[in-house]
């Protein structure tokens, strides 16, 4: 049932979608079969741009976690850091990332380094927000129990604080990775030009040039790349957490 | 000794103690009145705004109210966790630990899947797997089930008599009291007030008979109308 279900939810979408599809242009919306003909028309165009969206987030995901680790822990170790910088990072995270990316071209220039740098503006906030709470949430029977027998402050971050602040890192992963793949995207819309070619670029060069069919198929792809990266953090948490926190095998 | 929170009226004012080497001491009194602040300054985890503490404490331990283990770590790994943190972790020592508390099948266990005695067990093994000359008990057995919390007791007290620390038990459970320790402490409400000291002049060895003595009986009713 609980496996079923979605499916049957993706049939049903699918349906809907087919039968209001016959009722308008394909340039307004295309039939699912469309979308999936052009996906074979350009297979090779289409997975290259797959997989270079899949590297620029990823690669704006490990800026992302190590941005967002080293800074939850300066954070937790000096709060009068936190005081200084926590609210730039929040306002980091509520500037529109549609307007911060033309300024991105403006810098870094057209390609890769704008759709990175996106991907990792989004996907930070939520890692250092979660790890920076996971490091003070240490209840305080532990940290005596560390103080009792003269730990030192990196033995206190090493083998009680990140390991407490696992489950919270992989909660904001989840998030994350999410945010990681719209920041490539919109960064490859804003700043691509077609080279390399990308999710980000195909949408907008199809939507120029009336190709419906194409966007749809760059927001599918776009989608599938999102949930992959997502079901490879879940795989993650259940291996590294699963044993001992509930949130684990959720 | 004085020690009060800040912006609070002290907890203690001119507190004197003295814990005998070798014994259990129970200390006993209402919410609130400072037991467990009393074994964390003992424990060095707080400082007294006046006065010191005298003795062994640099080789003292703490067993908490919750049995306080780290999930990620493996019950061995748990109880070596105090060596760990003073450098390499004497293994022979922490096995033969866990050996005398009866864990050695649930060594590689995590905490998740021990239940509530075994993990309380887990507890008083890395408290003693730092060979403690001071002993320091923050109500460890109040969270077992009324019959987990007997065996736990003829347990403590075997490992008491084997390995001869001192102990000092914080604890509402007054028949607890009576039962474990050679003396009990009252604190009182009055932070001025030196604690009330009962001597408890029950035999030992003591087993969960002496529940029903008479002696023991009379002990209770005298320490509950001092509180």
């Amino acid at each position: 049932m609980k496996r079923t279900l979605p499916i049957g939810v993706a049939i049903l979408i699918l349906g809907l979608w087919a039968a209001l599809a016959t009722r308008y242009p394909a340039v307004l919306l295309p039939s699912p079969l469309e979308v999936v003909v052009a996906m074979a028309n350009a297979p090779m165009e289409l997975l290259t741009a797959t997989a270079i969206t899949g590297l620029s987030s990823l690669l704006g995901l490990v800026i992302a976690l190590g941005v967002g680790l080293t800074g939850a822990i300066a954070f937790q170790r000096f709060s009068w850091l936190e005081w200084a910088l926590y609210p730039y990072a929040l306002a980091l995270q509520t500037v529109p990332i549609i307007i911060i990316a033309p300024l991105l071209v403006v810098w870094l220039g057209y390609g890769m380094p704008v759709a990175i740098a996106t991907a990792a503006l989004l996907a930070f906030f939520p890692i250092l927000t979660g790890v920076n709470l996971g490091l003070r949430s240490v209840p305080a029977e532990q940290l005596e129990l560390f103080r009792i027998h003269g730990a030192t402050p990196r033995q206190e971050l090493r083998l009680l604080r990140l390991p407490h602040a696992l489950p919270y890192l992989f909660t904001g992963l989840r998030t994350a990775v999410g945010l990681s793949v719209i920041g490539a995207v919109v960064g490859e819309f804003v700043g691509s030009f077609g080279r390399p070619p990308s999710l980000g670029g195909i949408a907008m060069s199809s939507i120029r040039g009336a190709r419906t069919e194409a966007s749809f198929a760059s927001i599918i792809l776009a989608t599938a790349l999102a949930l992959g990266f997502f079901a490879l953090v879940r795989l993650a948490e259940r291996r590294m957490i699963g044993s001992w926190h509930p949130g684990g095998n959720t | 000794m004085e020690f009060g929170w800040p912006g609070e009226p002290p907890i203690f004012s001119n507190l004197n103690l003295e814990i005998p080497s070798g014994n259990i001491t129970a200390l006993v009194g209402k919410s609130g009145c400072g037991k467990s602040t009393l074994l964390r300054i003992a424990a060095s985890l707080i400082a007294p705004q006046k006065g010191r503490i005298e003795g062994a404490l640099k080789h003292c331990a703490l067993v908490f109210q919750s049995p306080n283990l780290l999930p990620w770590r493996s019950l061995r790994d748990n109880v070596a966790l105090p060596l760990e943190l003073q450098g390499e972790p004497d293994w022979d020592r922490v096995d033969a630990t866990i050996e005398t508390l009866g864990l050695s099948d649930y060594a590689n266990r995590l905490p998740a899947v021990l239940s509530g005695g075994m993990k309380m067990r887990a507890a008083l093994a890395r408290a003693l797997v730092t060979q403690p000359s001071l002993l320091l008990l923050d109500e460890p057995f109040a969270a077992l089930d009324a019959i987990t919390r007997r065996h736990v007791h003829q347990e403590f007290l075997s490992l008491w008599r084997e390995l001869g620390f001192t102990a000092v038990l914080v604890t509402h459970d007054i028949d607890e009291a009576v039962l474990i320790a050679d003396q009990v402490l009252i604190l009182g409400s009055d932070s001025s007030q030196s604690p009330r000291q009962i001597p408890i002049d029950l035999p030992r060895p003591r087993g969960a008979e002496l529940r029903h003595h008479p002696r023991t009986g009379a002990l209770v009713s005298e320490i509950e109308a001092c509180l």
